[in-house]
């Protein structure tokens, strides 16, 4: 029997809800169970990356698991997470609209502005006509291997060894938010009081006022957490929802079928599958009112693949991957107290390569094989259904490898250089951090 | 100098079905390069008729009725003085017309003929007894003969007779200003002896389908005729004008009523697009005459979107045929080798690859970061370093050479292969040419053609290349050397088609005149009717088609939806009237896409409605397009678009304009969208 970091160490930890002491189980795709030193969730240590042993598919679920309840310990007097720094912070700037200096020092509240989903720019409305908002975190080993290598200058980028990846215990972090008129009507979620930037229509789109902070109540409905652990430079792509956000579509699905005859947070009973997840972020249909902030048309959510597999693959450990979320989720939830707001989330699921040390630059990550075979193992088809909401069923967008690879970059706008093709690419707070610290040069030098 | 050699240029140019009487002229110049520094107009807009190039606006789109304006051919002819010993000849030449004088002889006129036919139902199935389609079926013998019940072969008298639309010739002089000579049954088949005098053929067989039978679906129009001559006012040139988009629909022999359940091959159904040569007899002062190299006419689909250049036109078919296969510039490609010394064009062999992609947004539903990747490339000027601005040409450009690309579906071009390729791909000298450049070897000098030769290869730029499934404009034939004349250098030049010599004197009425015709691999000469006949049966069940697709075949594990033909048959458009005019800025901000085809009326009353995304943008049944494809809009550079408001709206965007559906259709979502399953499989 294998052991955990913790038991090579001699220390088990006590199970206090069932008040009993007993030895941690291993990571097991037979029975896949939470580690005994993650609760209560107060104590959860941080997972050991660097001595990360990959012997299973549970394993990096049990990373992925641990590391959710590491980041949501109360740190701070706030969720751990929360104290990390943004992309925004490493460029030492307010936001990406203004890109003006940021006075407060980092971790201190900022207002959201980030509204749009990642590839087609589409705004999950929720049932009350609201936008969903979107957050983005970095671990200090994220950012200090960006400040030591000095890459938040693009010449730098430009000329980095593109075989260079993240170090161990890198982490990036995105979360999403829901405006909750009343936090005691979402007792199940953590809120907390924030602000986001008012929505406006500008030159035939709907954009952010970056001078017009509005004071909200945010729900957290999802949460994405990629981490680099040993021989795994391609980071382990997790992801977490609220529980009660959507359902989940049945295998073999047809346009007309009804997805579920209860309300969720983001679908209306008795909504047709040919009504979920439909994206009309490029059609006249979508309006923005100013002056309430709400848009239309809401947006119905479905889960296209429960544990971010399709159930009716067979091959590529899909049917384990399958069972050992389900296994891990039972086991993690029923060891949580119920008072736990963390508690009414669950892992949907979490990718990585098959295979060791597989990252190299100019991957397009395509398809899930390559010319040596199986390359893409664990949650094959993953999107958290509130953040990529719109692209769960494509082939070129139906998990995070599809758009987190090492091609290069063209850049936003003409005037910029294009980011060549690096490791590093995999994430995409290091793409836009290029990009935007080019943008900043570029300001500098109009004033 | 009294070996003065004339030709006819364009070498092929292209009408365009409308069902209206009036027409515009075909572009002179190509879609995706820039015309006006200072206005920013890009190319590819047809000519306003009575004019040398203006380009049409948006009110000449459809006439005073809202009918589509149909798009007439003009032909010129070009004098020569030495004969053609290399591409592009050195011998600029230069147009000549009536009351020119040459080596001291004065134009007293030019007659000019030209025969029209439509062969469609007389001939093979686009899709091959395997399944395979284009070439490939011609290459294996697995042929699938059309409306087979009246003949198991194409050489079957019957139906030659009966399934061909054969006008036979007319001819027109240029002295006839102010006159139509009709491709219809009343006006007499007349044609040209070898002295240059006219003569009328009374008994030409001419054949139109109500000849034959009665019409099964009056509604889509009855075929009475393939267009008309006319002679441009002032000038000594030929316009061209062809069909109306009718479609004619009869029974098979054994009695079955014809359907409409095919894309592209439809037995029982005849339309009026056509296609033939145009020839021409100058006549001197003092009485000789001087034969004059032809040229061809096809008539095809409506441009609905003549700005939008093909990433891979039919130029780049045709020249990469020519380059490989014909010898046309041994300094590019010789001994089966691509010549590493050869230095591309960035304006005339880069940038306009480069304006091809940036311009397929506006015909599609690509999301934001594409538009900005395109508008990159776009971007890049003669002067930059290629390395610099595309880190790795390799991953981002499909190699032709390399089959295995052909099913990767994140390379360049994004858009449906040709038959039997997933994706599509640059010609392989367009590759060349790209990585040419990629490499520091280009210059900023254009390719040094004559006007003549120009025209050409515009016609040929503003056409659909790379898919000839079959393709909207020509087709898999223009890769097979045997459609055209071959020994080029010397009095005929290049791209000329092999025409057949065809002796009109023989014509007896009750009696096809025309037989089978070119057929590709074999050297059979290219009757009238033999270049539209590879084409869509009738053309209408393609266009609505050809939206959106899973490629084919399908890659493994793909379920991604992409374009057919972007370019060319516009999927997802912004309209101007979606457009809003901000007042401060004193500029036009876009609004949201609709399909171009949406229908009339909302929901399911909508005949284009559907909750499946494959099936989106197009009428549900083959039929509906059929009856309403004059409604769909046009996509015009905003230049073009005068109004009130900031005098246009703006050279930064094409949009769509005189759509006549009155729906709003499906909602359009940013690519990428994916088959959903209907639970039938």
């Amino acid at each position: 029997m294998k052991m955990n970091g913790l038991m090579k160490l001699g220390i088990v930890v006590p199970l206090l809800s069932a008040g009993i002491t007993f030895a941690s189980p291993p990571a097991s795709d037979t029975n896949c169970q939470a580690d005994n030193s993650w609760f209560p969730h107060s104590e959860t240590p941080m997972p050991d990356s660097a001595n990360f042993s990959p012997n299973s598919n549970c394993s990096f679920h049990r990373w992925a698991w641990q590391m959710f309840l590491w980041l949501t310990q109360e740190d701070n007097n706030q969720p751990r997470f929360l104290n990390f720094q943004s992309p925004y912070d490493v460029l030492g700037i307010k936001d990406r609209e203004s890109l003006l200096p940021r006075l407060s020092k980092s971790g201190a509240p900022r207002s959201l502005d980030e509204y749009l989903q990642a590839g087609t720019e589409g705004i999950l409305i929720d049932q009350s006509g609201k936008a969903v908002y979107y957050s983005q975190y970095l671990n200090d080993t994220f950012v200090s291997f960006i400040d030591s290598n000095k890459l938040t200058d693009p010449k730098v980028v430009q000329n980095f060894d593109p075989n260079t990846p993240f170090p161990v215990d890198s982490l990036e972090l995105k979360a999403s938010w829901k405006i909750v008129d009343d936090k005691d009507k979402y007792k199940s979620f953590f809120t907390m009081p924030s602000t986001v930037f008012k929505l406006i229509n500008k030159d035939g789109s709907i954009v952010v006022d970056d001078t017009r902070p509005i004071k909200v109540t945010l729900a957290l409905v999802g949460f994405h957490i990629a981490g680099v652990v040993k021989d795994h430079p391609e980071m382990i792509w997790a992801t977490f929802e609220h529980k009660d956000n959507a359902p989940d579509v049945p295998a073999d699905v047809t346009p007309s079928q009804i997805i579920s005859k209860k309300d969720w947070t983001f679908y209306k009973a008795n909504t047709p599958y040919s009504d979920c997840n439909v994206n009309p972020a490029s059609s006249p249909v979508l309006k923005l009112d100013e002056k309430t902030q709400t848009l239309s048309p809401i947006t119905h959510v479905c889960r296209r693949y429960a544990f971010g597999n399709d159930a009716n693959q067979k091959d590529m450990s899909v049917p384990t991957n399958i069972k050992v979320v389900k296994q891990l989720n039972d086991s993690v939830l029923s060891q949580l107290s119920k008072s736990d707001v963390w508690s009414n989330y669950f892992e949907v699921g979490a990718i990585w390569f098959a295979r060791n040390k597989g990252l190299k630059p100019n991957m397009s990550l395509a398809t899930d094989s390559d010319d040596k075979g199986q390359l893409l193992i664990g949650s094959l088809k993953l999107s958290n259904s509130t953040v990529e909401t719109f692209t769960q069923t494509q082939s070129t967008m139906n998990n995070c490898f599809r758009c987190h690879n090492t091609l290069h970059r063209f850049p936003p706008s003409t005037e910029l250089d294009p980011l060549p093709g690096l490791n590093l690419n995999i994430s995409h707070a290091f793409v836009n951090i290029y990009f935007w610290s080019q943008e900043l040069s570029q300001e500098k030098d109009n004033n | 100098m009294s070996n003065t050699i004339f030709r006819v240029h364009p070498t092929i140019n292209i009408g365009r079905v409308g069902n209206s009487k009036e027409y515009y002229l075909a572009p002179e110049t190509a879609a995706g390069e820039l015309q006006d520094e200072s206005t920013g107009l890009f190319g590819g807009l047809p000519i306003k008729p009575g004019t040398e190039s203006t380009p049409i606006d948006h009110n000449d789109f459809r006439d005073a009725q809202k009918n589509v304006k149909r798009q007439a051919a003009r032909f010129r002819i070009f004098a020569y003085d030495e004969e053609q010993k290399e591409y592009p000849s050195k011998d600029l030449g230069r147009e000549i017309k009536k009351g020119d004088t040459v080596n001291g002889k004065t134009i007293k006129d030019i007659i000019w003929m030209v025969h029209l036919a439509n062969k469609k139902n007389n001939n093979y199935q686009i899709t091959g007894t395997d399944g395979t389609e284009g070439i490939a079926p011609y290459e294996s013998g697995n042929l699938a003969i059309r409306n087979e019940t009246y003949g198991k072969q194409l050489d079957d008298p019957t139906r030659m007779q009966k399934l061909v639309i054969d006008a036979g010739p007319r001819t027109i002089k240029s002295s006839e200003q102010g006159t139509t000579v009709a491709f219809d049954k009343p006006t007499t088949a007349t044609y040209i002896d070898n002295e240059g005098t006219v003569h009328s053929i009374g008994d030409y067989p001419k054949s139109y389908p109500d000849d034959f039978f009665e019409d099964q679906n009056p509604e889509a129009g009855n075929i009475t005729t393939l267009g008309e001559l006319q002679i441009e006012e002032n000038t000594s040139r030929l316009i061209v004008s062809g069909g109306y988009g009718n479609a004619f629909s009869f029974k098979s022999a054994t009695g079955s009523e014809p359907t409409l359940v095919d894309a592209i091959d439809n037995d029982g159904w005849f339309d009026d697009v056509s296609d033939g040569p145009v020839n021409a007899v100058i006549l001197f002062d003092d009485g000789s005459i001087s034969n004059v190299v032809g040229g061809w006419f096809v008539c095809t689909d409506p441009g609905y979107a003549p700005q939008t250049r093909n990433v891979v036109s039919t130029w780049d078919d045709i020249y990469n045929t020519w380059v490989e296969e014909l010898n046309i510039q041994p300094e590019l490609f010789n001994n089966g080798q691509y010549q590493t010394s050869y230095q591309s064009s960035f304006y005339d062999d880069i940038l306009p690859v480069f304006h091809g992609a940036f311009l397929q947004r506006w015909n599609t539903n690509l999301p934001g970061q594409g538009v900005n990747g395109h508008n990159f490339i776009a971007s890049i000027k003669p002067t930059d370093d290629p390395t610099k601005k595309i880190p790795n040409f390799q991953s981002l450009i499909r190699d032709p050479n390399n089959p295995e690309e052909d099913s990767e579906g994140v390379k360049m071009p994004l858009a449906l292969g040709d038959a039997q390729k997933s994706f599509l791909s640059l010609s392989k000298t367009q590759y060349f040419l790209m990585m040419q450049w990629y490499e520091g070897k280009s210059t900023t000098i254009k390719i040094p053609l004559g006007e003549g030769e120009k025209l050409d290869r515009t016609v040929f730029l503003n056409c659909l290349g790379g898919r000839y499934s079959p393709g909207i404009d020509l087709t898999f034939i223009v890769r097979d050397v045997n459609l055209y004349k071959q020994d080029w250098k010397g009095v005929t030049g290049p791209f000329r088609i092999n025409q057949a010599s065809l002796n009109y004197q023989d014509a007896k009425s009750g009696q096809a005149f025309l037989t089978v015709g070119y057929l590709p691999l074999q050297t059979t000469a290219v009757q009238p009717g033999d270049l539209s006949k590879f084409m869509s049966q009738p053309w209408h069940t393609d266009y609505n088609s050809c939206a959106v697709h899973e490629p084919s075949p399908n890659p493994e594990s793909n379920n991604t939806l992409y374009w057919s033909w972007p370019a060319q048959r516009p999927v997802q458009v912004y309209p101007a009237f979606e457009c809003t005019f901000d007042s401060d800025k004193q500029q036009w901000n876009l609004g949201g896409q609709l399909f171009s085809i949406r229908g009339d009326g909302k929901g399911a009353d909508n005949q284009t409605h559907t909750v499946l995304p494959q099936n989106e943008g197009r009428f549900q049944e083959y039929i509906d397009y059929l009856h309403n494809w004059h409604k769909t809009g046009f996509i015009i550079q905003g230049l073009q678009i005068p109004t009130d408001k900031g005098g246009n709206y703006g050279n930064d965007k094409f949009l769509e304009v005189e759509s006549l559906y009155t729906g709003p259709g499906d909602i359009v979502q940013p690519w990428p969208t994916s088959v959903v399953e209907t639970g039938n499989n």
